[in-house]
């Protein structure tokens, strides 16, 4: 089922509104009343009181007739044939029985009479046109049980509220009793209460007296439309089911009540999608056992002329017979790719290779394939024969190439004469270079002339970049058609996945929320970007469950999968940490200028603009197919641009490790390109083999203007799409980095500028327009989302940066029982000598080493410092020891 | 409810259930006996389906297992007039089954009756 039928409405003289589909005229009409409803109530209790009676009596009589039995045993023992003739003894027992088979029989007519009526819709009635059957197709008179409940209840709401018709919204307060919908909402997660709250306020409107509400006309529309649904989808009856989405789509009011509740149009189309495969599953599965009962499980076809192929079977799997005793999984969402390839097979053509990217269900569709053969609903020559899948590897195995080569004739030979096999081989680039040396042919090429012979038919997949680089040019891609096998789209991936579920609950005794779906095939689209659809939402679903059941593994009444499970699978696997904001992240995110100032000192404007790319980022408010966020850092050397970059890394990430550091001085050959995104021989590039192993990752350009302008180009792209090319020809997608390049260009203008008082955004100015043009193209520099200027560091910034690196030392020698004091003027006075405009604070740190840490070293060895010694700088910054307490 | 209500509904599912009883002897020869004959022809369908009979039949002159040659032709069409046979046997009997359990069907109330008027009656 693909889309809902979409119905034209026009009004009938006699009929009221209706709408012309399948060639019927399909409209509404039924009268209710509140005494009519009553009524009806009160015959199904009698009916069912009845039923239980005429059972009783049933039971009454076979009771009599085994005490009758029991009785008169002795007789019967004496002539057993007496039996036949029970009826002819005159015995009250004997009487009570024969009474009560009358109740039997009249039982039987009951239940037939109740299972005729239960299939409402006579699909005959749509079949072809419509010849000799009635136009008029009255919708009231499909509707179940619970279909008609929910009628009589919406109508009933709305009489009490005196209503004068009874509008979408009744009714579907009204669905909200069925349970059915019930199921829906719950495993939409949507919480009930309030749910019901927010309706209660648009039930009633201006009120008429005396007046039975009629149904208004946006409801008979709904219900036409959920009856058209119905009969398409070949139901017995309209079910509330059928009607749940369409209301959504009719009432605008309450598609923003549902809204609200984070129901929208497509998760509720999912979910009632998913109520109908599962139907449909089971339904398809009772016809399944029984037509696979028919079905040979042996080489033999039914009619006993195929000829044993031993061979063969060798070296091969029998799909049909895996199929038929239920060892493949079903195929769903594939129909139109199924029929291309019939439609292929039915052309004459001799192969047919699924081309898709793996993951994309290349198998799923062949086992689909088998499946149909079993049920025998394939195309005439394809029936009554079977699909085998030969093992490419145990037929090349423990040989030389001659000897798999005589292996496969032989398989092909066997096959064709028998007649009766279609054979099956995945990945068929394996066969692709098998020769057996000189002239002679390789595997594929013996297979390509016995396709082309027609002596076989051949069913095989191959995946995307296999077929272009192996099998496009050579023989056996010439001979073989090409079905490809595409990704499906988020909503079909989606199905795809709810058709799976049953399996996956049942095995993990837990609950699947709609969410969790729904963000396993977004999650995995978004950041398994190696992977394809549905297999990576499959696998990640099943992991989420697996995080799940061990979470609640205490308590095995809660053991719901929800898309948090989701969001922690794919922390785990990826590293991201894409957990839904909570508080405690909102916090950190509101704070992280603090945070990063904890590792930074100074730069407050550089601090600033990144930390609100940041956030924009993480709210969600980027723009999906760009990096997270892309800077230019500019400023003299040793200013902190290297450090904000780890600091980012650190806060962001968590960790600095996630920080790929390219120094672009290496990158000055064109040459230099293979190094960065590698090449067609295989070598792997470091910047993009990097990032495909970890996506969410923080990319540093350190001295971007000394790389070749080739590779400055790259990253035009880069920052524009989101996305490289790697020598391979893989997409890599830089959607989840942070792309931060740092620059020197113009370090001596910055700091006389800033010397001179000249207001940053002037500064920046003049260097985009006079110093940056020079060695980058404009439209690169356009393109990062910010041009960051670092100042020169003030002496006040250098005792700041001192005073942290101290801390440092403080927290190395706490590891070893150590403390450290150090006195302010002190730290001033290192800090002073450690100051060169030039360089920044780089000369800072090798003067803590040489003052500080050096004579620290050398005092640990000589056994002056000991454990709960403390080391002291005093206030002309000198080292001395202050010896702790004996124990 | 109000008196008038109940009263008119008790009626009303009085009528329909006095209905059901009357129409349920028609029911039995008509509808009921027309539906019972078609579950029995579903059965025997299925039935041949499971022996393969048609498929026998259609093929009682194609060698078995690939057998081109004038022996293997002989002896397949011997093989398969006995499988025919056997097969159709089979069928014939379920036919026997199907036919007799449709009997029963139409003979069934009359039985009863007269075995529910030997009980009563004094003869």
């Amino acid at each position: 089922m693909d889309k809902a039928p979409v119905l034209e409405f026009e009004n009938n003289e006699e009929r009221g509104r209706g709408a012309w589909w399948q060639g019927r005229f399909l409209y509404w009409q039924k009268t209710l009343s509140r005494s009519a409803i009553a009524l009806n109530k009160l015959q199904r209790r009698v009916d069912h009181v009845l039923d239980i009676l005429v059972f009783i009596g049933a039971l009454v009589g076979v009771l009599s007739l085994l005490t009758w039995l029991l009785l008169s045993q002795e007789i019967l023992l004496a002539n057993p044939l007496k039996i036949l003739f029970f009826w002819e003894n005159k015995h009250p027992l004997v009487l009570v029985f024969l009474l009560s088979t009358w109740l039997d029989l009249f039982l039987l007519y009951r239940r037939s009479e109740a299972s005729v009526a239960s299939r409402k819709i006579n699909h005959r009635h749509f079949r072809g046109g419509a010849k000799g059957k009635p136009i008029h197709y009255n919708v009231a008179g499909a509707c179940n049980q619970e279909m008609n409940d929910v009628l009589s209840s919406a109508f009933l709401i709305a009489a009490k509220l005196k209503q004068p018709e009874v509008s979408v919204m009744h009714f579907f307060r009204a669905l909200l009793t069925s349970p059915q919908i019930q199921n829906v909402f719950v495993r939409l997660g949507v919480n009930a209460t309030a749910l019901l709250k927010k309706l209660e306020r648009h039930l009633s409107g201006p009120q008429a007296q005396n007046r039975r509400p009629e149904f208004s006309e946006a409801l008979r529309e709904i219900l036409l439309a959920a009856g058209a649904d119905a009969i398409a989808r070949r139901q017995d009856s309209l079910e509330p089911l059928n009607a749940l989405s369409f209301c959504y789509h009719q009432d605008t009011v309450l598609a923003e009540i549902l809204y609200d509740l984070e129901v929208d149009a497509d998760k509720l189309d999912n979910v009632c999608e998913w109520f109908h495969i599962n139907r449909q599953l089971l339904s398809r599965y009772h016809a399944y056992r029984q037509s696979a009962g028919l079905k040979p499980g042996g080489g033999m076809d039914r009619a006993y002329t195929a000829i044993a192929t031993p061979t063969l079977d060798h070296f091969s799997h029998d799909l049909t017979a895996a199929a038929k005793y239920g060892r493949l999984e079903l195929c769903v969402g594939r129909s139109a790719e199924i029929n291309s390839i019939f439609e292929i097979m039915e052309s004459g053509q001799a192969g047919v290779l699924l081309v898709g990217a793996s993951g994309t269900g290349k198998n799923v569709v062949i086992n689909g394939i088998a499946q149909l053969m079993v049920e025998e609903r394939v195309p005439k020559f394809l029936q009554d024969k079977r699909l085998v899948e030969i093992d490419v590897s145990r037929l090349v195995s423990g040989g030389a190439a001659s000897e798999a080569e005589a292996r496969l004739l032989a398989c092909i030979n066997e096959a064709s004469r028998a007649g009766n096999i279609i054979l099956h081989i995945a990945n068929i680039e394996n066969l692709v270079g098998i020769s057996a040396g000189g002239e002679g042919l390789d595997l594929s090429e013996v297979l390509a002339e016995s396709l082309s012979r027609r002596i076989i038919f051949c069913l095989s997949t191959i995946g995307t970049d296999n077929y272009s680089r192996v099998l496009e040019k050579t023989a056996l891609g010439e001979v073989m058609t090409t079905v490809g096998i595409k990704e499906p789209g988020t909503n079909q991936a989606i199905q795809m996945l709810e058709s799976k579920v049953a399996g996956l609950e049942n095995k993990y005794r837990i609950f699947i929320t709609y969410s969790a779906i729904e963000e396993a095939v977004l999650m995995s689209s978004r950041y398994l970007h190696d992977k394809f659809l549905p297999e990576k939402a499959v696998s990640l679903l099943q992991a989420a469950v697996i995080i799940a059941a061990k979470a609640n593994r205490r308590n095995p009444q809660n053991r719901t999968c929800t898309k948090e499970h989701v969001a922690a699978a794919i922390s785990e696997m990826t590293g991201i940490p894409a957990q839904k904001i909570t508080e405690d992240e909102s916090h950190k995110l509101l704070s992280l200028e603090n945070d990063i100032h904890q590792r930074m000192v100074g730069q407050e404007e550089a601090v600033n603009a990144v930390a609100a790319s940041l956030r924009r980022a993480r709210a969600e408010m980027k723009d999906a197919k760009r990096p997270i966020a892309s800077f230019l850092f500019l400023g003299p050397t040793g200013v902190g641009k290297t450090e904000l970059a780890k600091t980012v890394s650190q806060v962001y990430f968590g960790d600095e490790n996630y920080m790929v550091r390219l120094d672009m001085s290496e990158y000055q050959s064109v040459d230099s390109i293979r190094k960065m995104i590698g090449d067609i021989d295989g070598s792997l590039g470091y910047l993009t083999e990097a990032v495909r192993k970890k996506p969410f990752s923080l990319i540093l350009l350190d001295e971007i203007e000394k790389a070749h302008p080739d590779i400055l180009n790259l990253f035009l792209q880069l920052l524009d799409d989101g996305r490289l090319t790697d020598g391979q020809g893989r997409t890599i997608s830089f959607t989840e980095s942070i792309i931060i390049a740092t620059s020197n260009i113009g370090a001596l203008y910055i700091q006389e500028q800033i010397k001179a008082g000249t207001d940053t955004a002037l500064i920046r100015q003049e260097l985009i327009d006079n110093q940056l043009n020079k060695v980058m193209r404009p439209e690169l520099i356009n393109r990062f989302d910010g041009i960051i200027v670092f100042k020169p560091l003030s002496t006040d910034n250098i005792f700041q940066i001192a005073t942290l690196m101290l801390k440092g030392i403080k927290k190395r020698l706490a590891e070893k029982g150590l403390d450290l004091k150090a006195d302010r003027e002190g730290v001033k006075l290192l800090a002073k000598a450690g100051y060169d405009p030039k360089f920044g604070a780089r000369p800072l740190r090798r003067l803590l080493q040489e003052k500080v840490e050096d004579k620290i070293a050398n005092k640990i060895l000589a056994g002056e410092l000991k454990r709960r010694d403390t080391v002291v700088i005093d206030a002309k910054a000198n080292i001395s020891v202050l010896k702790g307490r004996e124990l | 409810m109000s008196r008038p209500h109940f009263l008119i509904s008790a009626l009303a599912v009085t009528a329909r259930f006095l209905g059901n009883i009357l129409f349920f002897p028609i029911w039995w020869y008509s509808l009921g006996f027309i539906r019972f004959a078609g579950k029995i022809v579903y059965f025997w369908r299925s039935e041949q389906q499971a022996l393969g009979f048609s498929v026998w039949l259609k093929n009682i002159f194609v060698p078995m297992y690939g057998q081109n040659d004038f022996a293997g032709r002989l002896i397949s069409f011997f093989v398969r007039l006995i499988q025919v046979i056997v097969r159709g046997l089979a069928l014939i009997f379920w036919l026997l089954v199907g036919l007799i359990l449709m009997a029963v069907w139409l003979a069934l109330p009359l039985g009863i009756l007269i075995a529910t008027a030997f009980q009563l009656l004094e003869v």
